[in-house]
């Protein structure tokens, strides 16, 4: 009797790729249940989310405690949203890039001689590309917009020399620039940190 | 007579970040102490590990040595120092200033010294028992062993370094005998110390009341906050300047500096500290 071999390939062609949703509260608009759409029995608040996102929170990656609908704009899609508690999240000093070890940046600031540029990372639409490919996010940005930063002593946040803001607003598909006022040669940046990843790289080596 | 630190790095059961802690350590004692108390010899299981060190210079001796494991190592320092008179430092611990009138007051005073105060990073005293309540539940001697002086001919340090091997060989055995209202989970190098200086009745001549060496312990739950802490560096930041001038948070620390926190040493700070270094040597 001949055996007959069934073509994997075949048989994967007839599974259809899960559908994941994202069940939120109404009043707060926070997620409440993210996962597979079998998974569900109620419907009710309930929306579909991409794939890879939906993979991320049931892995843990993204915190589903941090994660909200934005129903702000016309399509309703999961934003993240940030907490502040350590003293490195309020005053975050800003590495050199040669002390800087991820490839992912979210904030570059360059120096040069007499001006200080900014950009946002393409992954939050803004201009910098770190090299690597951006997976990107929408944020909802919980009540301050602002970027506040420092231009101290090196290595020192209590002795300031220059101090400015700059709305995130303003780094969307675009940088900011603005005169560099620093009696030093070395010097620190730090910033009230809303990104994970930021980085300073000087003139010669960007 | 010569004077050195000494210093110990285990990597069998320790990470490699502690050869980066003591390596730290030495170029700090480099940096702020003058010459002729600027010696450091370091005890380390592999000596190779040092091969990718810029300035392995800093370390003027260097013995391979790896019979015990850990912290236990450190109660053979008598036997182990190429110096007369020693100050044996925890790896993790970084110098601020010439502290060598502190040895001089050592050396005509002591045979053996080991300080019993430690101050928070905002120079107040710890009076918080919340890392040794084997201490006070077992009435030891408030000793800190990260920073111990000791000379290596005198009959008074040796009796101390033999019962100190002796407990850390057995500690079930002296756990059982003499901490018995607080056993430990592990007794570690300060309740070995403090039980040795408790059992030969030596704890009031190997100490003073005085305000130092000057300690600044910085483990989380015991710098008088009004908040539970898992790491100081959570709460406060450490900066060191270009000058290697340590503040944490905006205090300028001026004393011996135990930051516990092994990861506070990167490598942008290494680089400030051989940057100094060299001005300094060369």
């Amino acid at each position: 009797m001949e055996e007959d071999i069934l073509e994997f390939h075949k048989l994967l062609g007839d599974i259809d790729e899960p559908v994941y949703l994202a069940q939120y509260d109404p009043e707060s608009l926070k997620v409440k249940k993210v996962g597979p759409e079998n998974a569900f029995t109620d419907r009710e608040n309930v929306i579909q989310i991409d794939i890879d996102l939906g993979k991320q929170i049931c892995s843990g990656e993204i915190r589903i405690g941090s994660c909200y609908i934005d129903l702000h704009q016309q399509e309703i899609k999961v934003s993240e949203y940030k907490n502040l508690f350590k003293i490195d999240d309020v005053l975050h000093r800003i590495p050199l890039k040669e002390w800087f070890d991820s490839d992912r940046i979210d904030l570059a600031i360059f120096l040069f001689d007499n001006e200080i540029k900014i950009e946002l990372g393409e992954q939050w639409n803004g201009t910098y590309m770190s090299g690597v490919l951006p997976s990107k996010r929408n944020i909802t940005w919980g009540g301050d917009k602002k970027l506040d930063f420092l231009i101290t002593d090196y290595n020192d946040p209590n002795i300031i020399h220059d101090a400015f803001s700059v709305n995130v607003e303003e780094l969307y598909k675009k940088s900011f620039s603005r005169p560099l006022k620093v009696g030093k040669t070395q010097f620190s940046v730090y910033t009230k940190r809303i990104f994970k990843n930021y980085v300073c790289i000087n003139n010669e080596n960007s | 007579m010569s004077f050195g630190y000494l210093l110990f790095v285990n990597t069998k059961h320790q990470s490699h970040e502690y050869l980066l802690n003591a390596y730290a350590c030495a170029l700090s004692i480099k940096n702020t102490q003058r010459e002729g108390y600027d010696k450091v010899a370091l005890v380390i299981d592999k000596e190779w590990l040092l091969e990718p060190l810029t300035n392995d210079w800093v370390f003027d001796k260097v013995i391979e040595w790896g019979e015990k494991e850990g912290w236990d190592g450190r109660s053979y320092m008598d036997k182990l120092t190429p110096w007369d008179e020693t100050v044996c430092l925890d790896a993790d611990v970084l110098l601020t200033h010439d502290f060598s009138h502190w040895i001089d007051y050592l050396s005509d005073t002591f045979e053996l010294f080991l300080p019993s105060k430690a101050y928070t990073y905002r120079g107040e005293v710890i009076t918080s028992d919340y890392y040794r309540k084997t201490f006070t539940a077992n009435k030891l001697p408030n000793f800190y062993s990260l920073f111990t002086y000791f000379k290596k001919e005198s009959p008074l340090a040796t009796d101390f370094f033999t019962l100190n091997r002796s407990i850390i060989d057995n500690p079930k055995e002296f756990a059982n005998m003499f901490l018995t209202d607080h056993k430990p989970k592990v007794i570690g190098t300060d309740e070995a110390f403090a039980l040795s200086a408790k059992i030969l009745g030596i704890d009031t001549d190997i100490t003073h009341n005085l305000n130092f060496p000057r300690i600044v312990h910085l483990k989380p739950m015991i710098q008088n906050w009004p908040w539970p802490a898992n790491k100081v560096s959570d709460h406060v930041g450490f900066y060191l300047n270009d000058n290697c001038e340590l503040k944490i948070g905006n205090y300028q620390q001026n004393g011996v500096i135990h930051y516990n926190e092994k990861t506070l040493i990167t490598k942008e700070l290494i680089s400030i500290l051989e940057h100094k270094a060299w001005k300094k040597t060369f």
